[in-house]
């Protein structure tokens, strides 16, 4: 089991959880990127092709 | 003639004669066997994350209940808990979907940042910090209005505020609030409790020279919210884990929150630069 961001562009849209990136990837329609505790992730955050970062404010 | 419904076999299970069929953790397709054309649906999005500062910082709000009749769908959608501040708000928690039952993500507490507000599905606002207010719930998928800030009671709770001594406890409702910071840097300290409800919103922290008490989270269907961490100096007082829908919450740990229960528990809140809590995944239930 992983979390995953749900990507809209470069823009984390929604978080999820699953077993299957590819199934669910093809169930939302959308782009996933794994994330973890020692790279996480949040709605609103940004992703550059390898870090995702914050809201400044 | 009068008829009793409770003698009517096909009514003896919970609720209404329907079984729990599935529990659905994880997002993707889903098979319904044939003949089945509506099911009962219960979704919990995920719990909220904690806030973190380098001082004080909100619990993160639960996530959202849903329930309610719709017609079959191939697939679902199980929200992830909020990632716990570091030096930032918590994150929103993500929304869980089956059919046409919807059920929102939980605020995150705020912290060095201010958290969003979840617009939409049902969730419990996070609790304040040094840097803002807590922030409010937002409208269920029943159409019950949000809770407002600082503790108000709703179907989706709000956030308690920052306040000196104690702060102020999440709103209590189906989605509790996260607790509110204790804002007092000096003497005895004591985070706002997480607003119980059948989901529980995280405790928020406290940080203060003197003897320090984060909140503990609110208890909800799981069982108890975790308990605060306590000791004297700022390096204790993180808040406590709200129970989810089938677990516990976690205790805090030094100055950092507990994680929030499974099914949609908030995070505690943490203090003096710790990390704040992990909310509680969504789940979905089908019966049919």
């Amino acid at each position: 089991m992983g979390t995953y961001a749900i990507m809209s562009g470069n823009i984390v849209s929604g978080v999820i959880v699953a077993d299957d990136p590819q199934d669910a990837s093809n169930v939302l329609g959308a782009q996933l990127i794994e994330y973890t505790e020692a790279n996480p992730a949040g709605i609103g955050w940004t992703y550059d092709g390898t870090t995702f970062t914050p809201p400044s404010a | 003639m009068s008829v009793s419904i409770y003698s009517n076999a096909s009514f003896s299970d919970t609720p209404y004669g329907l079984q729990l069929r599935q529990t659905l953790t994880s997002t993707g397709s889903v098979t319904i066997p044939a003949g089945i054309n509506r099911v009962y649906a219960v979704c919990i999005g995920g719990g909220g994350g904690g806030g973190a500062s380098t001082t004080y910082a909100g619990g993160g709000g639960a996530g959202g209940f849903a329930a309610g009749w719709t017609y079959i769908s191939s697939s679902v959608i199980v929200g992830a808990g909020g990632t716990g501040g570091s030096l930032s708000a918590g994150g929103q928690g993500g929304y869980s979907q089956y059919g046409m039952v919807f059920a929102g993500g939980g605020g995150g507490g705020t912290g060095t940042t201010t958290a969003t507000v979840s617009v939409q599905g049902g969730a419990g606002g996070g609790g304040g910090s040094n840097s803002s207010t807590g922030i409010a719930g937002s409208i269920s998928y029943t159409g019950a209005p949000a809770g407002v800030v600082n503790g108000g009671i709703g179907y989706a709770a709000g956030g308690g505020n920052s306040n000196a001594a104690t702060g102020i406890p999440g709103g209590v409702g189906i989605s509790g609030g996260g607790g509110g910071a204790s804002s007092q840097t000096t003497g005895t300290a004591t985070g706002g409790v997480g607003g119980a409800g059948f989901i529980g919103g995280g405790g928020g922290s406290a940080n203060t020279t003197g003897t320090g008490t984060g909140g503990a989270g609110g208890t909800g269907n799981g069982g108890n919210g975790g308990t605060g961490s306590t000791g004297t100096g700022t390096s204790f007082g993180g808040g406590g884990g709200g129970a989810g829908f089938i677990a516990a919450g976690s205790n805090a740990s030094a100055n950092s929150g507990g994680a929030g229960g499974n099914g949609g528990g908030g995070g505690g809140g943490a203090n003096n630069s710790g990390t704040g809590g992990t909310g509680g995944a969504g789940v979905v239930y089908l019966y049919y």
